[in-house]
């Protein structure tokens, strides 16, 4: 078991270097540059060049990436940094410290300082979100599962079928149309900020709703499919003909052991909602990190796209490592190879 | 309990030729290639059924934005017709959705035949690779591609196609995996024919199945995407209408006038959710 993580363990720093290259070229290779962004496009060409020299940016692009993970470790001092660019940029942690994600442009701050607030905010709307998404799927999927073949399954899944179908922003658009325009029972937006009308518990309500719908009839989807696999065991009929009653062949056997899939599932579905998140927060003005992520897109804010994408790589990572162990961790049927 | 109810029907020959044979057999199948024809004749027929070019303005419709007689479903602020902008739209999501698709799965069958038969090292890097783009969450990848690369139809392809080949690779490896070791492959290897007939006449036809039905659903994946894209003002520039722009341009009015965002969100729900349907009846067939 110990030997299995430390493996995945290996393999997950692999990744994480191979992946940061790749975003690195991707984002380096952008149209607007740094130097570019900061002279404005009036600048000339030879003092875009100038810039490029000073910033250590006309080196070659394995050079390029090297000085960024040394910033980033804290080996180097961020050359955005030095008082003589005349940037005034600075940094209250000083010049070098594990961590330093560099400077944003957009914000003409450390990245550290800008994100905070909103990594706060997306994690009290994904955890809220996941407070709804784990027992509602569960529920909806073990209540299929559990009469597979039966109209009741047949409705549940067509419905969580159509759930999980409608994009995001569609949903956002129907629940605003519903919820907001015709009812006027919840705000149209949410920025976190309680106003006489709108406590921010009910500026949440929305953006929740929108995040939870999609996943939950995912996951749902998933538990049903393992839940009827499991109802079909020799072990339920054994439970059948011992005389249990069905609710008692359910909860006693059928859960316990159609629950391994749906529960590794569950935590990649994380992952997803990160994508959720980015649209969810857009559409409702939410300050959180999936707007600040499209902002600086746009922007063209290298410094905080880089390390955004880095930290959703590093949940992806994380929490795949944490689904595979307890994968093998809850099946003791599975064998480590 | 299928398998076993299929192998006490008699077998009937396929009526080759027969356009029945396409048909889907169940109802959530016919229900959602029903929803995606009909989006399908529209994109076509637009420029004839269509009761204003979509760029128009009506200044006359200003006043009274809602839907009337003349504006079945309303107009825009800019006095533009919405169900005109949905029917051209419906080209614009009908055009990039084939293409984007047809092209990852195109690059997704590539790989994934090749790591399936091959094995060993090709089939390592390939997944190593893939592994490395799949740990990606797939609109953060889209946002940081598409802002880097510029919005346009074509890079629009090539970023569904990098961010969904790994994972249709993923499902070709381990069907040709499975199909490799049949009787007819080895049949084939001793008749001596060349690996490329292996892979596509006689592996890749074999596999069609479970792949017909992830193809849809990969298409719906995509709708979902270009509609995403353009809501997040990452889709194709203005002022050509796509369903997903449409959406953003009018979410903001939504408390006063909420048809404008709705319409259009309704019309990618329906193609979205018939893409669903057809690939979830094709996986029960």
């Amino acid at each position: 078991m110990l030997n299995f993580a430390l493996r995945r363990l290996s393999q997950l720093l692999l990744t994480a270097i191979v992946s940061s290259f790749l975003l690195f070229v991707v984002t380096e290779f952008s149209p607007g540059t740094v130097s570019r962004q900061i002279l404005g496009p009036y600048a000339l060409p030879n003092q875009v060049a100038q810039l490029d020299e000073k910033l250590g940016l006309s080196q070659s692009l394995p050079r390029r990436y090297l000085n960024w993970v040394s910033v980033l470790v804290g080996l180097k001092a961020n050359p955005l940094g030095d008082p003589a660019l005349g940037l005034d940029l600075h940094d209250s942690r000083g010049e070098r410290y594990f961590g330093n994600f560099g400077y944003s442009l957009m914000f003409k701050q450390p990245v550290r300082d800008v994100l905070g607030e909103p990594l706060r905010n997306s994690a009290l709307l994904g955890a809220v979100a996941m407070i709804f998404i784990v027992p509602l799927s569960l529920l909806i999927g073990i209540l299929a599962g559990a009469n597979a073949g039966t109209r009741l399954d047949w409705s549940i899944s067509s419905l969580c079928l159509i759930i999980t179908a409608i994009p995001e922003y569609a949903a956002g658009v129907i629940l605003l149309t519903v919820f907001v325009s015709y009812l006027g029972w919840l705000p149209g937006t949410s920025p976190l900020l309680a106003s006489e009308q709108w406590s921010v518990a009910s500026q949440l309500v929305l953006p929740v709703t929108v995040l939870a719908l999609a996943t939950v009839g995912y996951v749902a989807r998933i538990v049903r499919a393992s839940m009827a696999e499991t109802m079909t065991k020799p072990f339920v009929r054994t439970a059948l003909l011992k005389g249990l009653s069905k609710r008692q062949i359910v909860t006693r056997h059928v859960i316990r052991n159609g629950m391994i899939p749906p529960l590794t599932v569950l935590l990649l579905q994380l992952n997803w909602m990160v994508g959720g998140v980015v649209v969810c927060e857009s559409i409702f003005a939410y300050p959180g990190v999936g707007r600040l992520l499209l902002q600086a897109g746009l922007f063209g804010d290298l410094a905080l796209v880089q390390t955004i994408t880095l930290l959703s790589l590093a949940m992806a990572g994380v929490t795949q490592l944490v689904a595979d162990i307890s994968y093998v961790a809850l099946n003791p049927r599975v064998r480590l190879t | 309990m299928t398998q076993s109810e299929n192998s006490q029907r008699p077998v009937e020959p396929a009526a080759s030729g027969s356009w029945k044979r396409f048909w889907p057999k169940s109802v959530r199948g016919r229900l959602g290639i029903s929803l995606i024809l009909f989006w399908v004749l529209a994109a076509l027929l637009a420029p004839l059924i269509a009761p204003y070019p979509p760029n128009a303005q009506d200044m006359d419709a200003l006043s009274n934005l809602g839907p009337s007689a003349a504006h079945w479903l309303g107009t825009d602020l800019l006095g533009r017709d919405i169900l005109s902008r949905i029917l051209w739209g419906a080209r614009t999501t009908l055009l990039v959705v084939p293409i984007a698709t047809a092209s990852a799965f195109a690059a997704g069958t590539a790989i994934g035949l090749a790591s399936g038969y091959f094995g060993g090292l090709v089939d390592r890097v390939i997944s190593g690779i893939s592994d490395i783009i799949l740990s990606f969450p797939t609109l953060v990848l889209y946002i940081v591609l598409i802002a880097s690369i510029g919005p346009s139809i074509i890079n629009i392809v090539i970023a569904i196609t990098l961010a969904s080949a790994p994972s249709i690779g993923r499902i070709v490896r381990g069907l040709t995996l499975e199909l490799r070791s049949r009787g007819y492959v080895a049949a084939a290897e001793m008749r001596g024919e060349s690996v490329l007939f292996l892979l596509f006449l006689e592996i890749l036809p074999n596999a069609r199945g479970p792949l017909l039905a992830d193809l849809s659903m990969r298409a719906g994946l995509a709708v979902v995407t270009v509609g995403t894209l353009g809501f997040l003002g990452l889709g194709l520039p203005p002022p050509d209408p796509d369903w997903g722009s449409m959406v953003a341009e009018n979410v903001t009015m939504i408390p006063v006038y909420p048809y404008m965002a709705l319409f259009p969100g309704l019309a990618m729900c329906s193609l979205v959710i018939g893409f669903s349907m057809l690939a979830d009846g094709l996986e029960e067939e």
